[in-house]
């Protein structure tokens, strides 16, 4: 059965940027371990060359002509901008290693 | 009086605004007053736009003024629920995470509504990004159940049923990923859509999990939920997944009969542990009436119900802490100020959402790391095809499939919050729906007795893809069987506001 | 051992951003130029509520690309979310295609009978950009770019030089601009290269552990910056010490990679299916059509004018770009022989063409223009220095070259009994120049020449002038 354990706990939540408290480390380990051990009975499913199921598709995938329409005015893109000057969303500065 | 307007269906009321019986202007006042007799008792809504709403309904009345031709929902009292975008309305998903958000774009389900003359009356209460089945997640106050106020109202658009349960609207919009409209509406006794997957754009809905999302209607009567998908359902040049195929005439579907059809029954899915026996009368004194009325029951078999639940959260909580990763503090939204860019995401992050969308965005990600996808994201997308496979083979013996939205009638306030996993699991009758993509309606069916209390009870049906008129050829006759379930109100209603 | 006792393996992956108007999933514009955050809308900036919709002009685009480098294109292909947080990343991932691309295998050839093999192409959207330090520890991050389309062509590690690597790099930029696919412009960013780099010892056929440098936004970096990688991979090599699988930045000034980032601390990308976007269909209707659609290609052309006779020289010159090819074929089509229209095309006309800084689809002469001038020299109506004259005055917008012959009394003289009277008077004014010559100083010859040009003002048919002078120097 799965147990999902702190240390994974810490390393999930880093991967998706949530700062959690010890406490809070807890219980998702807690509930984690029970609903991943529920998600496992899926194993017990004969899945072999089954085509996976992304979504239930359209007919035919609507594609959009190229047709530029006018972009937002700079005021209202950055109005609900929590920090901003005139020009740039800013950001406290960070490694560029992309 | 406008009051004594108060309580018809949607369709009911645009007629009677045409006709001048009521100005709309009146209508909105008439249900304005129920609000707020009744809503600090059952807290449905978030935001309430009065002047907005004042605004839209005197251009109706302007309109007819002018002799102009009114659209079908032209001055009826309209709510949305708060994962719908509509532009300069706060717009916050009851989350943290957006406060102060107010969308600068139209949404296209606010466009289409207005369009179509409805009054926007403001933003119905849902658990936080849509997560829940019961409405207590998420920084706001929970909504209660109109029927019995130490319920819940189910969710995750608990705040479009009981608004509409409490005949503070006639319609309203919820969204539906795993339920979230059939399930509070069997909570609270009105009627809910869940349209086919592509139906209805996603355009301006705040995307929860993109490949089962589905936005639809709540209403008092089937024809209602028929007037609301003609209008809101089409292509939309905003939304790629949205089909071009056209929509039926679904109000004459309405006037149609159940004898003829051939309604499934998946009997496997009675012997359910955790269904309750109040539910399980309920549903078979349903299928009786169906019988009675000259249906078909067929039996059918569904292999893979039961792994339906494990299935969908895999992959609604994959696609979730992926449509969730923009909320990042940057460029709108919930934001705790650091010098460290790593620190201040974490810190806003972990700020701005609560607990159950958390606990989701880490069960997304570990399902998605590359070293566990395959055993349980790549499975699960495996298991999708097998349950939609499932649906094919009994649509292949029957025109429509009955069965109950929920094991239980409802559960009080707080009953199930410190158990996340019994709250999915009570989803294995509405999850297979989202999987196949399928369109089913939930409609009041009946009454059973939680302890000491009595709750309603929703029938669910489901079609085929693409084939909702079914749905209203099926709920409505089934509707007209079962007149005295219109008749019976909240008690709420008759000691208070009505 | 030193750098000659290693193999060098070289794979190239080069981001290439398509010509559209507006974004791979919205209408939004995206011109390069504009203010920081004035090519913007609500997708773009990951406003809650938006879904992505493709642009069936990026679609058609980087299909032609694929169709001319021999993609096997595929009729299923499929969009993926790849996830990471970066503040230039609006959405929190980017829409790339992962295990199912629109285009599989295919080569860019780059050097006569040498090509690079492909392993793939996708699509994807692009991303912002930062400016860091605007103002002290903040940086500031413009939207303007992201969503950009972009394909992203990945070669097989089949190079085995920096120079190679560049050679490749300058015919996809000749064929992405040829096909009117991407501006192929280095500096603005819209066509971009990362190289990985390993070493191995000669004879040993498995591959060395590889490191990707980052960035390289010019040919000349591209090729100095694999021959950097692969000292400091030899070094270490020699050293007994591994290689380790990194991210590589270049450093100019240094002429020297450094490791920005370890695979040990690779991210983990969470990719998984777009599921807001249907799978991409390309109907094999519509995919003839666009293959139907091609031009010629430099290569086919190049081989066309060598079998022509003209030489590599010329031909390389004809097919630097697609418009200046079309046009000698124009001329050439008009009648012109075909060394005699190459001439004119890389000589005059190229220099009048850079003097006035005009692209080769603007040429006010036009090729039926040209065709005639040439056609006029043939005939002997005009001579080279008066040819000259002709094309000038077109490329003015004085006229057809007929008229101007005749407007400007350009027309050749070639009457032997005219220009005799002329020659005879000539030497007869430079009695010291004509001993000279008779003399055997044979340079004097082209000072009487141009003195019997100068009497005629640039009319006498030189042949004749010639033959008369030989005559009246051998007589005596």
């Amino acid at each position: 059965m799965a147990r999902v354990v702190s240390d994974e706990i810490r390393a999930l939540a880093r991967l998706c940027r949530l700062e959690l408290e010890e406490a809070e480390i807890e219980r998702f380990s807690a509930d984690l371990s029970r609903i991943v051990a529920h998600i496992e009975t899926l194993a017990g499913i004969e899945v072999e060359g089954v085509e996976p199921f992304v979504g239930p598709e359209a007919p035919a995938a609507q594609l959009r002509a190229d047709t530029p329409a006018t972009p937002l005015a700079r005021e209202r893109a950055l109005a609900p901008v929590p920090a901003h000057d005139e020009e740039f969303v800013l950001v406290p500065r960070f490694k560029d290693e992309m | 009086m406008a009051a004594e307007f108060v309580g018809m269906g949607a369709a009911r009321l645009a007629a009677a605004v045409a006709e001048g019986e009521v100005t709309a202007a009146a209508l909105l006042e008439a249900h304005l007053d129920r609000i707020s007799a009744l809503d600090g008792e059952v807290r449905a809504w978030r935001h309430l736009d009065l002047e907005g709403a004042r605004a839209q309904a005197a251009a109706v009345d302007a309109a007819r003024a002018r002799g102009e031709r009114l659209g079908p929902l032209a001055g009826v009292p309209v709510g949305l629920k708060d994962i719908f975008v509509v532009e300069g309305m706060p717009t916050q998903c009851s989350s943290r995470m957006l406060e102060g958000w107010v969308p600068g774009y139209q949404g296209t389900h606010a466009q289409r509504m207005r369009e179509a003359g409805a009054v926007l009356v403001g933003k119905l209460a849902m658990d936080e990004f849509a997560m829940g089945s019961s409405n207590e997640n998420g920084p706001d106050p929970s909504v209660h159940n109109p029927w019995d106020l130490d319920f819940v109202p189910g969710g995750s658009s608990g705040g479009s049923a009981a608004a509409v349960a409490a005949r503070m609207v006639p319609l309203s919009l919820g969204s539906d990923t795993g339920g979230s409209i059939r399930q509070p509406a069997s909570f609270c006794g009105v009627a809910g859509l869940k349209p086919s997957y592509g139906r209805v754009s996603r355009a301006g809905m705040i995307a929860f999990a993109s490949s089962l999302d589905q936005a639809g209607p709540m209403a008092l009567e089937v024809e209602d939920l028929a007037l609301a998908l003609e209008l809101l359902a089409g292509a939309d040049p905003k939304d790629a997944s949205c089909v071009d195929l056209p929509v039926p005439d679904l109000r004459a579907a309405c006037r149609g009969e159940l004898a003829g059809m051939r309604v499934g029954l998946h009997r496997a899915a009675l012997g359910l542990e955790g269904l309750d026996a109040g539910v399980r009368a309920c549903f078979e004194d349903a299928i009786a009436r169906m019988r009675e009325a000259g249906a078909e029951i067929v039996d059918i078999e569904l292999p893979h119900f039961d792994a339906a639940v494990a299935c969908y959260y895999v992959l609604c909580t994959a696609e979730a802490a992926s449509n969730l990763a923009r909320y990042d503090g940057l460029r709108f939204g919930h934001r705790v100020p650091d010098a460290d860019l790593e620190v201040q995401y974490a810190k806003s992050r972990a700020s701005g959402f609560g607990d159950e969308v958390k606990r989701r965005i880490m069960l997304g990600t570990f399902v998605l790391r590359a070293d566990s996808y395959e055993a349980y994201y790549g499975r699960a997308m495996k298991v999708r095809r097998k349950i939609a496979e499932d649906y094919t083979a009994a649509f292949a013996r029957c025109d429509l499939i009955a069965s109950p939205v929920s094991p239980v009638a409802g559960f009080r306030l707080g009953e199930r919050v410190d158990d996340p996993l019994a709250m999915y699991l009570s989803d294995v009758f509405t999850v297979g729906v989202n999987l196949a993509g399928l369109p089913a309606l939930s409609v009041p069916s009946g009454f059973a007795k939680v302890g000491e209390r009595e709750l309603p009870v929703g029938l669910q049906l489901i079609a085929p893809a693409f084939e909702e008129a079914r749905l209203f050829r099926a709920g409505a006759a089934f509707e007209r069987l079962t007149p005295a379930l219109r008749e019976r109100v909240p008690p709420l209603l008759a000691k208070g506001g009505a | 051992m030193s750098l000659h006792d290693y193999e060098l393996v070289v794979g190239l992956e080069i981001h290439c951003q398509l010509a559209t108007r507006s974004k791979l999933f919205t209408d939004c514009p995206f011109d390069t130029g504009g203010e920081p955050n004035t090519r913007v809308d609500p997708f773009t900036l990951g406003w809650p509520g938006t879904l992505p919709v493709p642009n069936a002009e990026a679609v058609r685009l980087a299909t032609r690309l694929a169709l001319a480098l021999d993609c096997e294109l595929q009729a299923h292909s499929r969009f993926a979310r790849k996830h990471y947080f970066y503040p230039d990343l609006p959405h929190g991932y980017q829409i790339t295609q992962a295990d199912a691309p629109y285009a599989k295998g295919g080569a860019i050839p780059f050097a006569p009978g040498k090509a690079l093999p492909l392993e793939r192409i996708h699509m994807e959207s692009d991303a912002g950009k930062t400016t860091h330090g605007v103002r002290e520890g903040v940086s500031g991050v413009d939207y303007n770019r992201a969503g950009a389309p972009l394909v992203e062509i990945v070669s097989l590690p089949a190079l085995r030089s920096a120079k190679d690597a560049a050679e490749v790099l300058r015919s996809l930029r000749q064929l992405v601009r040829w096909l009117g696919v991407s501006e192929g412009d280095m500096e603005k960013g819209s066509l971009r290269c990362d190289a990985n780099v390993s070493l191995r010892p000669r004879g040993v056929e498995a591959l060395g552990t590889r490191c990707e440098i980052k960035n390289l936004n010019s040919f000349k970096f591209l090729e100095a910056a694999i021959g950097a990688e692969a000292r400091r991979q030899a070094d270490l090599l020699d050293r007994g010490e591994a290689v380790v699988q990194s991210t590589m930045a270049y450093e100019v000034d240094a002429d020297r990679t450094w490791v920005m980032r370890s695979k040990e601390d690779a991210a983990d990308y969470l990719y998984f299916p777009e599921p807001d976007l249907p799978p991409l269909r390309l109907e094999a209707a519509w995919l003839d059509a666009q293959r139907e659609a091609l031009p010629e290609l430099p290569g086919p052309r190049r081989d066309r004018y060598l079998a022509a006779g003209l030489s590599d020289y010329d031909a390389e010159q004809l097919t630097a770009d697609r418009a200046t090819g079309d046009y000698f074929d124009a001329v050439c089509e008009a009648g012109a022989g075909a060394k005699a229209a190459c001439n004119w095309i890389i000589g005059e006309l190229a220099a009048a063409m850079k003097a006035e800084k005009l692209e080769m689809v603007a040429c006010p002469v036009t090729p039926a223009q040209l065709a005639e001038i040439i056609a006029l020299v043939e005939a002997d109506t005009i001579n080279g220095r008066a040819a000259k004259q002709v094309f000038e005055a077109v490329f003015a917008g004085e006229g057809a070259p007929r008229e101007i012959v005749e407007r400007k009394g350009l027309g050749q003289v070639s009457d032997r009994a005219a220009l005799e009277a002329v020659v005879a008077e000539i030497l007869a004014a430079h009695p010291d120049q004509l001993a000279a010559l008779r003399g055997g100083k044979a340079k004097l010859r082209g000072f009487f020449v141009g003195q019997v040009m100068k009497q005629t003002r640039g009319r006498a048919n030189p042949q004749v002038v010639q033959a008369l002078l030989d005559a009246a120097i051998a007589e005596r």
